[in-house]
Formats: structure tokens, sequence, C-alpha cells
């Protein structure tokens, strides 16, 4: 990874000062600043960081590169502040293909905040879900090659450097899902299984994409790993700790997905047959190892353009295990939904919004929720202030861990 | 409704003609608009503009923007993308706007910031005000003259230049102007005025398009300025440049062109 980001950095260094300059160079970013403090009791800070983002980026005939850096410096977890090559890439572009090599972020799919057939770049849930999706998506070192006509498009995607994602297991981290001080049981995270930096253990995918008048569409297949580990148990021998390890896999993945206007609104679907996916035994079974199983994740969702800047979406999806065992702690079913309002004002200077995340567990009958509505004002066009509420609920499901985490947040960004 | 003016695409704003003006008084209302809509504006075009938008204390912002447009069988296609402010660059509009009025335009956003492109809803988004200016999609975009009954009401001068003066009602209630009237130079069949009333009848905008000249043989309106006097707010649209029949191939307006940018 580290070789090819520096090919990255030698081939733009190059481009800068070797005599081939760059036509256009434009070098943009931004400052912002975010505090969140906790609202019950402790009203402790949660997070508290600050970021100077740089983007530089070329253009010089067929070819183009990009670079951005982030210098941050984090309050809370001073091990997250320093600077961090973000993306690098270097792309050549004829009029049917283009190859883009090096650090680059690669979307798929159609929802919004869920993955299904998103499975390229890892995800960083230092603070959960507490920031802004494009945060949380991370990058990969990666060669992306393209063919497109005026309808269609093909890519072939390789990966040829594992990289995981990244969870909150730092104890001292307030969005750490590890809680030990109120546990009878010790839990400590031991070094993760992760795949050997070797050519064997690449990535590869393939997508074809069709957009027509009237509707989108694509299938997609990809060879990967679960990017987010699954942990597999063991005690000490007095049963007073718990180890978890974090554990990779190959994981195969078909996928499809569709969007289609209708009149004042889109509709969009997104499936995705997972091959060989692990799950975590029930506790009593932890010495079992991970659970292989075959999943089907399914979304569909629906973007009503009301008028007057009024948005309101909603998603559904349903991940079923296929040949469902009791032994496999998860439920046969995991259902998430999705709400989103927005509403922009005063000539699109203020901005309302409201996106909520709900699990359901059918077996026991519960919800929990995740809640971030916040104000975007913009003071002038390069200078925006932000507020909002993060709002966790739940006795059980994925947004119950962080019941006590409700916040309150501000950030202020500066655009350059 | 929007009416020749509508035919002002963002990236076309622009009127052409080379027309004789022969026979006037045997024009109807529809004849005019359907001639006007009729106008040769090239086979593409590249524009760039500044709008800038003018709020009821004199405050300004300023947003610049790129486009290329060609137009194919039975619908043109455009991308749009923001160069400033430093909030908005980057975004980019993809359009297949079609010419049989019963199909809805199909419309992409691409958001840089999360490196996504998602399809947007192409009908409700006409009646959507642009990137907080005073012009609607619709205003922008094309409107099918059929879509409108078109009554000529008379003849005036306006700066000089004879013009006709045109009622267009909307056929459907959903339209979000009871009527618009417009000046239509008789020399360029080009929209020197255009004035739009709301639901209630009342006067909302008046859109005043000047500096119209020829480039490359084509009639090109440089500016427009639109008031709204509802809102008592302005916003003035500047061409900076623009070009015809550019070289342009039709993978230049995909979804893919969408990310990659111009």
């Amino acid at each position: 990874m580290k070789s090819i980001v520096k090919i990255l950095l030698t081939t733009i260094f190059i481009m800068l000062s070797g005599g081939v300059y760059a036509q256009i160079l434009e070098f943009n970013g931004f400052v912002d600043t975010y505090h969140a403090m906790r609202i019950s009791d402790e009203h402790d800070f949660l997070s508290s960081r600050s970021r100077l983002r740089g983007e530089l980026k070329g253009e010089k005939g067929k070819s183009d590169f990009f670079s951005s850096m982030n210098a941050s410096y984090n309050n809370i977890l001073p091990s997250e502040s320093g600077i961090e090559l973000r993306e690098a890439w270097f792309r050549y572009t004829t009029k049917n293909l283009d190859l883009k090599l090096g650090r680059q972020i690669i979307s798929w799919g159609q929802a919004d905040g869920i993955k299904i057939t998103d499975l390229i770049s890892p995800v960083d849930m230092t603070e959960f879900l507490a920031r802004d999706y494009d945060d949380i998506r991370m990058p990969v070192d990666a060669m992306r090659l393209r063919y497109m006509n005026k309808n269609m498009s093909a890519e072939l995607v390789f990966v040829p450097v594992f990289q995981s994602s990244i969870l909150p297991v730092q104890q001292n981290n307030p969005w750490s899902f590890i809680d030990n001080e109120n546990a009878e049981v010790f839990t400590e995270v031991t070094s993760p299984d992760e795949p050997e930096k070797i050519i064997i253990n690449s990535e590869l995918g393939g997508k074809v994409s069709f957009n027509l008048s009237g509707i989108d569409f694509a299938f997609s297949g990809l060879y990967t790993w679960n990017k987010t580990p699954v942990f597999s148990s063991n005690f000490s021998p007095h049963f007073d700790t718990i180890y978890l390890t974090p554990e990779h896999h190959r994981l195969g993945m078909c996928g499809l997905e569709f969007s289609r206007p209708q009149g004042k609104f889109v509709i969009r679907g997104e499936g995705a047959f997972l091959i060989g996916k692990r799950f975590s035994p029930v506790a009593e079974n932890y010495s079992l190892g991970l659970i292989e199983k075959n999943s089907l994740n399914m979304l569909i969702g629906i973007d009503w353009y009301a008028g007057k800047e009024w948005m309101v979406s909603v998603q559904f999806s349903d991940e079923i295990i296929l040949d469902h065992e009791e032994t496999v702690a998860n439920n046969e079913h995991t259902i998430l939904a999705t709400l989103s309002v927005s509403k922009k004002l005063f000539r699109s200077k203020l901005a309302i919004s409201s996106f909520v995340y709900t699990t359901y567990s059918p077996e026991a009958g519960k919800i929990s929720l995740f809640d971030r509505t916040s104000l975007d004002y913009s003071l002038s066009d390069e200078l925006h202030l932000m507020a909002g509420v993060d709002f966790f609920y739940g006795d059980e499901g994925m947004f119950a861990t962080y019941s006590n985490n409700s916040e309150v947040w501000i950030k202020a960004k500066y655009i350059f | 409704m929007k009416t020749q003016i509508s035919k002002l695409t963002i990236m076309t704003l622009i009127v052409a003609i080379v027309i004789p003006v022969t026979g006037f008084a045997q024009l109807t209302g529809q004849q005019i608009m359907q001639k006007a809509d009729d106008v040769d504006k090239g086979k593409s075009r590249k524009t760039e503009m500044k709008m800038k938008l003018i709020n009821k204390r004199g405050a300004e912002r300023e947003r610049v923007l790129t486009s290329k447009s060609a137009d194919y069988k039975n619908v043109t296609k455009s991308i749009m993308f923001f160069n400033a402010p430093a909030d908005v660059k980057g975004t980019g509009f993809l359009t297949w706007d079609n010419d049989v009025s019963s199909k809805d335009d199909d419309r992409w956003l691409y958001m840089p910031a999360m490196k996504k492109t998602r399809r947007i809803s192409g009908s409700s988004a006409k009646k959507e005000y642009f990137m907080g200016s005073d012009f609607t999609y619709e205003d922008m975009g094309n409107r099918n003259v059929n879509d409108d009954t078109h009554k000529l009401l008379r003849e005036e001068v306006v700066d000089g230049q004879k013009c006709w003066v045109i009622e267009s009602k909307p056929k459907n209630s959903d339209h979000i102007y009871s009527k618009v009237i417009s000046w239509i130079r008789q020399d360029a069949y080009v929209a020197t005025k255009v004035e739009f009333y709301d639901k209630m009848g009342s006067l909302q905008k008046t859109l005043i398009v000047s500096e119209i000249k020829k480039v490359d043989d084509f009639w090109t309106s440089h500016k427009m300025h639109m008031k709204n006097h509802q809102r008592n707010h302005q916003t003035i649209i500047k061409i900076n440049s623009i070009e015809y029949n550019i070289d342009v191939d039709e993978t230049t307006f995909t979804v893919n062109a969408l990310e990659k940018g111009m």
C-alpha cells in the first residue's frame, strides 16, 4: 500500500517539477472544527476535533491527478491527530476508456448510508455513524479500469492489498462498543486476524452499468473480504476475561441495483447475494468459532421530491441469513430502515435535515434508532455554520449500545 | 410556462435567427412562438456564465458555471458544472431534455463530497428554483410550445426594436404560472422581455434580456436580468463566453462524464 502511494506521489511530483507541467493546476480545501457534548448528566465531550484538508489536482492532455491530505487535531483521541494522505490517484482517459490508479474512493450502489453492494471502500467507524458519511467512507489503493459508451459502462476493479474497516475499540474512545467499567467479565480485543499482504489475497470486482432514459441499472460481482471484522471469542481459564479476535475472511458478492424516476419520485433498489459470510456464534457456543453462511441483503428506497426544496427519502433493508441455525448469534433477519427529511430555506442559505436509522428485531419485537438532525447555515459562500443533535435510543439492536451517547454538536467549515 | 425564454436553456441561453421576416401580419401567437422555438441554436454549444444573486438588502452572491449541450433525435443533452463558489464547486448536473412533452426528462446530480451520482426527479425538479436564483429549472430549460396556448396581444417597440407581445397560458393547471407575457423581437425571434404571473394572476417576476448580438451567426442573449417582485430578489446571468457547433461526443453527456468533471 505504502509503495503504491509512493509511486503516485512520485508521479505527481514528476508532473509538477520534472518539466511535465500540468496545464491546469488547482489547490482547494477546507478547514473545519467539530465539537460534540453528551446530553446526559456527564455533559462530557464525545468529540472535539479540527482539520485542515488540502486538495491538489492537475490536468494535462488526457491525464489528470488528484491528491488530498488531512492535518487533524483530535482533543479526545490523540492517536487520531496527525497528517494523513487521504486520496492520491492518477487517471488516463481516452474517448471510451479510463484508467484510474492509486488511493481512491470507490462508491457502488444506490443506497444512502447503508452498504449493500458498496463493499470495496471500507468504513471508519471511529465515531460510529456520528460523522458525515463522506468522512466515514475510506479510500482504497486500487486500479480501476472503465470502458464506457453513451448508455453503458463496464468497470474492473483490482485492490491489491487488503484494508480493514476501523472500529471503535479503544478504551479511551467514548464511541467504543466495549464497556469494561460495569462489566462482570472483562473484554479484551486481541490482534486482528488480517490477510497477509500478498497478491493471492488481492480483491477483484466488476460492474456493468446502464444509464438509460427512464431507468438506471447495474450488475456487479466482487471477490473480496469482510472489511468489517467479525469477532470470534475465547475465555480466560477463570472465565473472567473474554478475548475478542477480529477476523477477516473471503467473501463473494453478486449484486444488482436500479434507480427509476416516476413523476415526483425516484425508486431505488439494490440487492446482494453474499457467499461465505462469517457470523459469530451465540455465547454458549463460542468454541464453535465463526459460522459460515450465505446471506441475501436487499434494499428498496423511495425519494420524494416534494417541491419547494423539500425532500423525503425512505429506505428499507433486510439481510436474510440463508439456512439459519440457532447457533448463529445474529437473527435470521436483520431489518434496517432509514428516513431522511430535508428542507432548504432562504434561497438555500439554510438547510435543515434529519436522517433516522432504525433497526427492528422481529424475534424480540424491539427497535433501536439513531437520529441525526442538523442545521446548516451558509454565512457566506465559503463559511458554513452547523449545529445538530444526535439521538440514540433502544434496548436491543445496533444503536442501543450508544443509548448513553446522545449528543449536541456544533461545526464550522471554511472552504477555500 | 416559460416561453421562448424557456428555450434559453442554462447552457444555451441563446437564440439564433436568420429567418426572413416577411408576412408578419399573418402570423398567429402560436406560429410566432413555434418559430422562436424552432430557431437554430446550432447542433451543440459550450457556455461559461456568471450568475449574480442580489437580495433585498443589496447583498450579492455569485455562481460561475460551465456547460455543454447538444441536440440529438428527440432529446437535448446537457452537462453543467459549478466552478464557484467554493461550497458548490464541482457539483454537476446531467440532463436529457426529452422533446416529447409526455415523457419526463432524465436528470442526475453529482455530489463531489460524496463522490456519488444520484438520479433525481425529472418532473418536480423543473419547478424548483435553481441554486438559490430567481430562475426555476423550467425557466432555464425547455417547455414544449404545445403545452401552452399562445395569443398575439399587440405589437410594441422596445428599446428601438419592433416586438410582438404574446400571452401564453398553460393548458394544464399544474404549471407554477397562470400566464406568461413575452415580448418577441421581430428581427430575431428572441424574447427581450418576459413577465411571469403567479397562480393568483399577480405579476411575480420580470425578465429583461439584453446585449443580444450575433456570435458565429447565431443571435445570442448575453445578459438576463430576472426580478422577483414578490420576494424583492434579483438574479443576473451574464454569458462570459459561448461557442457553437463544438466538437462534442455523446459520451460527454453520461454519468461517467459527470463523475469525471469538465
